[in-house]
């Protein structure tokens, strides 16, 4: 059986594109993330914690609503960020409870 | 039932060829542009294999900060290693006292840092005495790296001839002449610390209200069994446990209520379930906190040694009591006695 083509229109491939802008966000900003976990310093700390997981968080979820495209990238995208998220929160939390100072 | 199943293959040849005619309806790429799709698709599956095991990679090292914090925030096991490790000093180390708000703690790998200053009051004075930096590989303490800006600092393997404070039983490894006579050699105007060891045990509070006025009782030793041998069962030399007299002004200090007696043995308690830790923290290194806490608790406190400070020519007056065996100098300071 031969290939054949399908005509694919702009908006069937937005939500695929916005999946992998998640997961490219999300990639960013665990390097990010390591980058200053390993260095030790605070600088763009809530750019990669903060600021690129949110963005990319809701570009996932736009990206999970694919049809006919897979949605991979999206929900590694949406599941990195959400784990970014969920790791801000904790550590602030922690961080809160050990050794604690007024 | 048969005309069911004609049926339902009736159906399904239609299906069949419905779909072969919507396919032939398809206009079909040529096989050049064939074989670039698939080098496409070659492409696409490769990048998403790189984008993914770039991101289990990066996850490595996020997991295991999050994994460390949660082992050292769970439970308070961070401030238990903390306080531990603090309290030690308190007990261990004569007239040696901290700020328990400037303790700082960096949590790296699985592991712990743990950094803090130590302060000695030599006259009216606390001056800083140096930095203890104690990392901890989870729950397990190595020996902390320490910076000590002493003139005279206690030997950091303590031994029987290192020793500053002596039990009346026990054998003293040098005149008890020496220190009197450097305390005498000593100009007038400077503050002094001397670590005083009577010739019997006695009431700590006794011992204060005995002191003259003119001087500051800091730190008492307790007499907790094994200060007669100054080893433990193993054989292993011990160092003096004993508390700061005063009430510690320090609003996170153990000794701050003024019932410095029952934060000792409050301390004892806490360092007798996290003993490994505390031997690692003190110089000593056999603590025998178990049976010592026994002892003192069936034979009350009784101290038989002492630091004290204060105006050098008030101190040599302490030669005129009997009941001295012997004293040792600390650190001297210039006069701050105001």
């Amino acid at each position: 059986m031969e290939l054949g083509v399908k005509n694919k229109g702009l908006l069937q491939r937005i939500p695929a594109i916005f999946g992998f802008l998640s997961f490219l966000s999300a990639l960013i900003a665990l390097a990010g993330l390591n980058v200053g976990l390993l260095i030790q310093g605070s600088l763009f700390f809530g750019l990669f914690v903060f600021q690129l997981p949110f963005v990319g968080f809701f570009l996932g979820i736009v990206g999970l609503f694919t049809e006919k495209r897979s949605r991979l990238f999206a929900i590694w995208g949406f599941s990195l960020c959400l784990f970014l998220l969920v790791f801000a929160f904790l550590m602030i939390i922690l961080s809160l409870g050990i050794n604690y100072k007024p | 039932m048969t005309e069911d199943k004609n049926q339902v293959d009736q159906e399904y040849e239609n299906y069949l060829k419905e779909s072969l005619d919507h396919i032939d309806q398809i206009p079909s790429y040529p096989e050049a542009k064939q074989t670039e799709f698939v080098k496409i698709g070659k492409s696409m599956a490769r990048k998403t294999n790189i984008m993914i095991s770039l991101a289990v990679l990066l996850l490595i090292v996020p997991i295991m900060t999050l994994a460390t914090y949660l082992y050292y925030g769970t439970d308070s096991r961070a401030d238990r290693l903390i306080e531990v490790a603090t309290n030690t000093i308190y007990v261990t180390e004569p007239n040696m006292s901290l700020k328990k708000l400037d303790v700082e703690d960096d949590i790296g790998f699985f592991s712990m840092n743990v950094t803090f200053d130590v302060f000695k009051r030599v006259g009216k004075e606390d001056y800083k005495a140096g930095d203890y930096d104690i990392r901890f590989l989870l729950g397990q303490a190595e020996f902390p790296k320490k910076n000590l800006l002493l003139d005279r600092p206690l030997a950091e393997n303590p031994s029987k001839e290192t020793g500053v404070l002596f039990h009346p039983d026990a054998i003293m490894p040098y005149s008890a002449k020496d220190g009197w006579d450097t305390l005498d050699k000593l100009p007038d105007g400077t503050v002094s610390e001397i670590y005083v060891s009577f010739n019997h045990l006695m009431d700590p509070r006794e011992l204060e209200k005995s002191l003259p006025q003119n001087m500051e009782l800091r730190w008492v030793a307790v007499d907790t069994g094994l200060e007669k041998a100054q080893v433990d069962k193993e054989g292993v030399p011990i160092t003096p446990l004993g508390y700061p007299v005063q009430a510690d002004p320090e609003t996170w200090s153990p000794f701050k209520d003024g019932d410095n007696q029952q934060a000792f043995l409050d301390i004892l308690s806490q360092l007798k379930k996290n003993e490994a830790v505390a031997e690692k923290v003190a110089r000593a290194k056999s603590l025998s906190i178990g049976s010592r806490l026994d002892y003192i608790k069936k034979h009350e406190i009784k101290v038989y040694g002492a630091v004290i400070t204060g105006p050098t020519e008030e101190l040599r007056k302490l030669h005129d009591r009997e009941d001295i065996r012997a004293i040792k100098m600390g650190e001297v300071k210039l006069w701050n006695w105001e």
